[in-house]
């Protein structure tokens, strides 16, 4: 007991002035007090020993999560610096498809350039034995005919330029295909864009591939005037759609034939107006995309052809430039009966 | 059933006490022993041997009847619980066949009754006491009704045994198996401990032996964390770690509930910690705090939350309330013990424990630490 309550407590026990009553009372009181002396007392010893080792572990703790945070830092900077390579490395994976595609479209291309190429040579020509027949004309004085000639000649250089200016404009294409993107949105004659690629397309594979023959449909909406999008990266798209329709129908072909069946390929390609958007549809009558594959294929690196044949990145591309046009690309399939892919862009 | 509690500080004083209790003709059959390990509870269980009474007995870290709290003494409660309602078990176990043995328990539990329930006494201080609750559930079956102690004695931290008629050991689990059919067994496990600090991870552990927490040897995280220490001793591998009954670990279990784990020992070369029970390796663990003094009023609402209606009556009262309990609460134990007796107005039996089984409020049948469990006994009509 408390040495203060105790020396109370004996006073007390020893008072001839107070009752026995009085005394059990007091005597009560006393005890309680020391009772609850004792218990604040050893709340207050815990209270300190819990607090002590509450202090510790605070400051432990901070350090702890001062440690975690440094390294959430590091990793995060790490992160960061992964992703950095991995821009990096998906820009140059984009280029190298850009380049895969060009080669696709060389042919083509040579086979486009080639037309003005052979008119510019014609016209040259005809027009340098104008000049000849010119110079004969002048010396005999025949000017009325020189006149004739010389309007002759005007007419084939305006042929010629004409046509030179038809292959700049191909040229500047295939560069403008080739070249990082710049990602301006330019006022666009859809039709035209389709069409071209479309021809490209055709002509590449052909120029490779001298059996190659399918029956080519188009139905361009003539209500479509023009519309804002980045034309490489749409033309890529267009480009690709139409190569792997290409590519399918030429597969079945290959197959029917050496079955002994009856097939015409046919790639149809469409445009369309649809409320707010534009719909640029690629149908094939190939083989179609079996059902496992049809989760697949907008994964990069993910395709069906032989390797070497295709990059696996053709449609992922595709995906994320129409994505990135606010647009949506689908695809309906049939197995044995074909393909159609729906390029949607909005119309701003 | 009627039940009496008497108690003594030495042998002689408590025969007194007995012959006094059985004075006006009453008859017991059981006897609960709660003894410090130095007093000579081989003489007591003699003596009621020779009196025809069984003994569920365990030594302590302190005993007590009612609300009073004694060190260093014995502490008997006394029932005339019919024979052919309970049967008295005691298996010999170790660390390594502490799951068997309990399964071997669990199972004789379903032979004896169809509705048994399990009043548990535990001895040694290596016994895994979650081995204890999971060998009785494969046993028996996961609806088992399992209450109990672990043994203590007086915080040495060597040998606390458990013991009946003719038999005693400290690696052993002594059980009484009552027929709930004929009494009605209720009762709950309750804690209080508080979490505090980060979420931390058992990187390394086997069985109780936890290694590396938060890839960091076990032992010198806690000491870190907790500015604790361990009294060295350089003649041993294996020391006392008292200082963390005030600071257990508290397990996270899968299905939210938590559970509190204290290391009862350091191994200083190893710088492990061994737990009271199973600690899985990726547990996720926090340290914890003593709760603030109104946990009592937690115990106490949680103890009420058992019965039926607050009219409902106990026969007797056996609390197993952990030996930390009561060097956190100090004085204030007593009023927690008080508090509870109070609910049921019953003849109360207990001790301070080195862990307690039990089903918590809203948890399985575990194994605790830290936690206070008390059981109510009521003959059937």
């Amino acid at each position: 007991m408390n040495q203060n309550l105790q020396t109370i407590l004996d006073f007390i026990q020893q008072s001839k002035h107070l009752s026995e009553d009085e005394k059990a009372t007091l005597t009560k009181a006393a005890k309680d007090a020391d009772k609850a002396l004792t218990i604040s007392e050893f709340k207050l010893v815990r209270t300190e020993k819990v607090k002590r080792t509450t202090a510790i572990l605070l400051e432990e703790t901070i350090e702890e999560l001062e440690h975690k945070r440094k390294a959430i830092e590091d990793s995060n900077n790490a992160l960061q610096k992964s992703l950095k390579e991995l821009k990096a490395t998906q820009s140059q994976l984009i280029q190298s498809e850009k380049m895969a595609s060009l080669g696709e479209l060389t042919a083509g291309i040579a086979h486009e350039i080639q037309n003005p190429l052979n008119f510019v040579n014609n016209f040259s020509e005809v027009s340098k034995e104008l000049l000849e027949e010119m110079q004969e004309e002048l010396e005999e004085g025949n000017l009325e005919d020189v006149k004739e000639i010389a309007n002759d000649v005007i007419q084939n250089l305006e042929k010629i330029l004409h046509h030179g200016q038809r292959a700049d404009g191909i040229v500047k294409g295939m560069l403008m295909h080739s070249r990082s993107n710049s990602g301006e949105k330019e006022s666009v004659d859809i039709n035209n864009l389709v069409d071209e690629y479309l021809r490209l397309a055709y002509h590449g594979l052909r120029s490779k591939d001298k059996s190659f023959n399918a029956k080519l449909e188009t139905n361009y909406d003539d209500s479509i005037k023009t519309v804002n999008v980045v034309p490489q990266d749409i033309g890529r798209v267009v480009l690709n759609l139409i190569t792997n329709a290409f590519y399918a129908v030429n597969e079945k072909n290959l197959l029917q034939e050496t079955q002994g069946d009856k097939y015409e390929p046919t790639v149809s390609v469409a445009t369309n107006t649809m409320k707010n958007n534009i719909e640029i549809s690629v149908k094939d009558n190939g083989n179609g995309i079996p059902q496992k594959a049809l989760d697949k294929i907008f994964q990069p690196f993910f395709t069906t052809k032989p390797t070497g044949q295709g990059t696996g990145l053709g449609l992922s591309l595709s995906y994320d430039i129409v994505k990135a046009h606010n647009g949506e690309l689908k695809v309906e399939t049939k197995e044995g009966q074909g393909t159609k892919f729906i390029i949607k862009i909005p119309i701003i | 059933m009627k039940s009496k509690t008497i108690k003594a500080s030495a042998t002689a004083t408590l025969i007194n006490e007995l012959d006094k209790a059985l004075s006006d003709g009453f008859k017991p059959t059981l006897a609960i022993i709660f003894s410090s390990i130095k007093q000579d509870w081989k003489a007591v269980c003699n003596m009621l041997d020779e009196r025809n009474i069984k003994v569920f007995g365990a030594t302590t870290a302190g005993e007590f009847i009612d609300g009073d709290i004694e060190e260093g003494s014995i502490v008997v409660m006394l029932l005339d619980m019919n024979t052919a309602y309970f049967k008295l078990e005691f298996l010999e176990t170790s660390e390594k066949t502490t799951f068997e043995d309990a399964k071997k328990l669990g199972s004789i539990g379903k032979k004896t009754f169809s509705n048994p329930a399990f009043i548990l006494a535990t001895g040694g201080i290596f016994i895994d006491g979650e081995h204890v609750i999971d060998g009785i559930t494969e046993g028996f079956g996961s609806e088992v009704t399992v209450f109990g102690g672990m043994a203590g004695d007086d915080l040495i931290a060597e040998k606390p045994i458990v013991f009946t008629n003719n038999k005693s050991k400290d690696n052993a689990i002594v059980a009484l198996i009552i027929d709930k059919d004929k009494i009605d067994v209720r009762g709950i496990a309750s804690c209080g401990w508080e979490a505090i600090g980060t979420t931390k991870t058992v990187t390394k552990s086997e069985g109780n032996i936890v290694y590396t927490i938060d890839d960091k040897p076990a032992l010198d995280t806690l000491m870190k964390y907790l500015g604790v220490e361990v009294k060295l001793d350089e003649t041993q591998e294996i020391v006392a770690f008292l200082n963390s009954w005030y600071y257990p670990l508290q397990l996270e279990r899968e299905n939210g509930d938590t559970v509190i784990r204290a290391t009862r020992f350091a191994n200083q070369k190893e710088r492990s910690l061994i737990c009271t029970g199973s600690v899985a390796q990726g547990s996720k663990i926090k340290f914890s705090l003593p709760p603030d003094f109104d946990a009592i009023e937690t115990v106490v609402s949680e103890c009420k939350s058992i019965k039926d209606n607050p009219e409902q009556q106990a026969d007797a009262l056996i609390m197993f309330s952990c030996v930390s309990r009561h060097l956190s609460f100090g004085a204030l134990m007593q009023e927690e013990i008080e508090q509870v007796q109070n609910i049921w107005n019953a003849p109360m039996v207990g001790f301070f424990t080195y862990g307690e089984y039990g089903r918590s409020k809203i948890g399985n049948n575990e194994f605790h630490n830290n936690a206070c469990c008390v059981v109510a006994l009521k003959e059937k009509a």
